[in-house]
């Protein structure tokens, strides 16, 4: 399981919800959180 | 603790779901104080048949039936008061994982039948362990009772929210005749009338009169506030001396006291990064303790069996038992969930709402803190500095002239100007033909002559000039005044080691002038919101952290762009309000002290985690035997004992330690001012030029 940084929800790897940030994917429970996520990655990427 | 979401204990609440590991876990989040009630007398059961066991197998080992009475008094204990670890543990193996309950529960059934076995089934004189059983339960229940009470009370600031507000409102007819309605019942645009002593029951507008009120218990301010027409008054706050009748714009769930209570409780429910370590921690900790429980068991008996000692069975069993107790990681849950707990409701006594409990997280990292300007670092709207007729034209007249025009405005400036003719009671005139141009200024007709009010901010300069017919007849100087306690604040940031930057709309001039009388050199000006995001992304590109203070309302942007965002609340509309943190009195002193607040929870998280998982691993192997060589087997006659008693002290130990972190934070905020932020200045503002 790996953590939806934006809203702190425990989400699977198969999530269809995924972004590419610095080399690394950070998984998403829901498209809300993705964009969020795509809107500031510094700040998410760091939580 | 980690609990999977097949979890079939689960409630949802404001939209969120929340899941427990245990029946007690989830009684006491919806009623806890049922559950502290039920809690108590399951303790008090445990000690009354728990100290007469003690009495009979260390006062009295040669009483006739002397297991038969310790039986059949431990029954109660075991039945009665051991029943809320039983019910967890049933769910905890329903939703195929581990919990405390299940480790207790283990513990303490073995060691209580195979007692019971003894008695029945044996006939040499082997000891039986009832005491350990029901002592066990007895001193976790009181560990369990010292967490709840601690809680009630660090809980005991966001529950005086909740009952502050009065039992019954005076609504007011039409016809002026008053009837008594539950708060509850108000409806938006009812006119409540709120008598001199009493507390306001929902959000309104004042329609009618005149009075002080004392909002402290939102804003953390301890000075009233003067409350007249047009003004907004809040649910919760006290009106001293005056009659008050207000009509009603946010009652019941929607009013500011209700919002401030849900948000204290939302933020003492969160998580900041570091509880993590602890989830990984719990959820392989259980299997790794039922795998040593097993496996040091087995090797004693084993071990014992080939050296020929005659009750194997017995110290194997209290092995398993004393390893299964003295290793539940209750501790180790509370490590987080207590200190954000006592860290919210300081806050929030101060004035300080945490919207968001990761936020602690960030602030502890915060390496640079950006200011917005007017309306943060200066007060939100000017005010007038100087008044320049030009000559032959009175002070009056042109007070007159602008006032009567500027009337017709909601402008800043407009506002400034009338506010200044109330001040000097100067009578206005009437003017028609009024027409405002947004950016320039407005225009009309007063006594036939075509008057003009430009609004102009020229070289740092704010001000209006004022022409009748075309021809200047004078201008009016205004500013934004810088708050007192910017002063105090950047200069603490800065001693802090914290960079300190200011953004602003404003033009070169006007954000030097602020900066350089603040002393912050990074001035950022002619930024428009979304420019004020890109220069938070930019800080945080080069690795700073970033804490913008600014707007909760204009500057939602870049406050939602920020690592944190602290908002400068107007104590009135919480739930509009954008970021992780909301200052409801406007001292930016309380930006330094959620700063230090921040630090210093994440630290005393951290300290609490590190001593539950210390203890634990330290005393695991104790239980398994570690101490043997040194002490013999006889240690396994007190271990079961020890181990709940251990068991009981660390859990006491991490509440206690996280009620030290209100003393330490008011020692770290002293400094500051922390005591004077309760009580600031009437003046609160001092002139910019």
């Amino acid at each position: 399981m790996k953590e939806d940084v934006v809203c702190g929800m425990k989400v699977k790897e198969d999530t269809p919800y995924k972004s590419e940030f610095q080399g690394k994917t950070f998984y998403f429970c829901n498209a809300g959180c993705k964009t969020e996520f795509d809107k500031n990655p510094i700040k998410y990427s760091r939580r | 603790m980690f609990v999977p979401e097949s979890s079939d204990l689960f409630v949802e609440k404001d939209g969120q779901k929340y899941y427990f590991c245990s029946q007690a876990c989830m009684d006491k989040f919806l009623s806890p104080e049922a559950e502290s009630g039920k809690i108590k007398r399951k303790l008090v059961v445990a000690w009354v048949f728990t100290i007469p066991i003690m009495i009979v197998q260390y006062g009295f080992p040669g009483i006739l039936f002397h297991n038969l009475i310790e039986l059949l008094l431990s029954i109660p204990v075991m039945a009665y008061s051991g029943s809320l670890f039983y019910k967890g543990a049933y769910h905890s193996i329903k939703m195929h994982t581990g919990n405390m309950d299940l480790l207790v529960s283990m513990g303490t059934l073995t060691a209580f039948f195979f007692s019971a076995y003894l008695t029945f089934f044996t006939f040499y004189g082997s000891s039986v362990y009832f005491d350990a059983a029901a002592f066990i339960i007895t001193l976790i229940l009181t560990g369990n009772y010292i967490e709840t009470v601690t809680k009630e009370r660090a809980n005991s600031s966001a529950r005086k929210l909740e009952t502050l507000l009065p039992d019954v409102a005076h609504k007011l007819a039409g016809d002026g005749s008053e009837t008594e309605i539950k708060p509850d019942d108000i409806e938006v645009g009812d006119i409540i009338l709120v008598r001199p002593g009493e507390i306001v029951s929902c959000d309104g507008k004042v329609v009618e009169g005149k009075s002080e009120v004392d909002q402290s218990v939102i804003t953390g301010e301890q000075d009233p506030v003067l409350r007249g027409e047009g003004d907004m008054v809040v649910s919760g706050t006290r009106n001293l001396n005056g009659i008050l009748k207000i009509r009603a714009e946010k009652p019941g769930k929607n009013s500011t006291i209700n919002e401030v209570y849900r948000l204290i409780q939302s933020a003492s429910m969160g998580r900041v990064k570091v509880q993590r370590i602890a989830d990984v921690f719990s959820s392989i900790f259980i299997p790794v303790v039922l795998a040593v429980a097993f496996s040091s068991s087995l090797f004693w008996y084993f071990y014992l069996v080939s050296t020929g000692f005659i009750y194997p069975w017995e110290i194997a069993i209290l092995v398993f038992v004393s390893v299964v107790v003295i290793a539940c990681p209750c501790a180790i849950g509370l490590a987080g969930p207590i200190t954000l707990l006592i860290s919210s409701n300081i806050s929030s006594q101060n004035g300080i709402i945490v919207k968001n409990s990761g936020s602690f997280d960030r602030l502890a990292k915060a390496t640079t803190i950006v200011f917005d300007k007017t309306g943060t670092l200066t007060m939100p709207d000017p005010v007038v500095e100087n008044v320049l007729p030009e000559e032959g034209i009175s002070y009056e007249d042109i007070v007159t002239m602008a006032a009567s025009l500027e009337k017709y405005s909601d402008h800043p400036i407009a506002k400034a100007i009338v506010s200044l003719s109330q001040d000097k009671k100067i009578k206005l005139k009437t003017a028609n033909e009024i027409k405002e141009i947004p950016g320039l200024g407005i225009m009309g007709n007063v006594e036939g002559k075509k008057i003009q009010v430009s609004r102009s901010t020229k070289a740092g300069i704010t001000g209006i000039t004022i022409s009748v017919d075309g021809k200047d007849m004078g201008h009016i100087l205004l500013s934004y005044r810088i708050r007192d306690s910017a002063f105090a604040a950047i200069s603490s940031l800065k001693s802090m080691g914290k960079k300190v930057s200011m953004v602003t709309g404003d033009s070169e001039d006007q954000a030097k002038r602020i900066a350089q009388t603040l002393g912050i050199e990074d001035v950022h000006w002619g930024a428009m919101p979304a420019d004020k995001s890109e220069i938070i992304r930019q800080y945080q590109e080069s690795g700073e952290y970033v804490v913008f203070v600014g707007d909760g309302i204009n500057d939602s942007v870049a406050l939602e762009t920020a690592d944190v965002g602290i908002s400068m609340g107007s104590g009135l509309d919480i739930a509009r309000e954008s970021g992780d943190i909301i200052l409801l009195n406007n001292d930016l002193n309380h930006v330094v002290y959620s700063v230090i607040i921040g630090a210093k929870t994440i630290s005393k998280v951290k300290q609490n985690i590190g001593w539950a998982i210390g203890y634990n691993s330290v005393l695991l192997p104790v239980a398994a035997g570690a101490l043997v060589p040194l002490t013999g087997l006889y240690i396994y006659s007190l271990l079961p004992i020890l181990a709940a008693l251990a068991m009981g002290m660390s859990s006491t130990s991490v509440v206690l330690n996280s009620l030290r972190l209100n003393g330490k934070i008011r020692r770290s905020l002293s400094p500051y001012g922390w005591n004077a932020a309760s009580k600031p200045n009437k003046t609160q503002a001092s002139p910019a030029h």
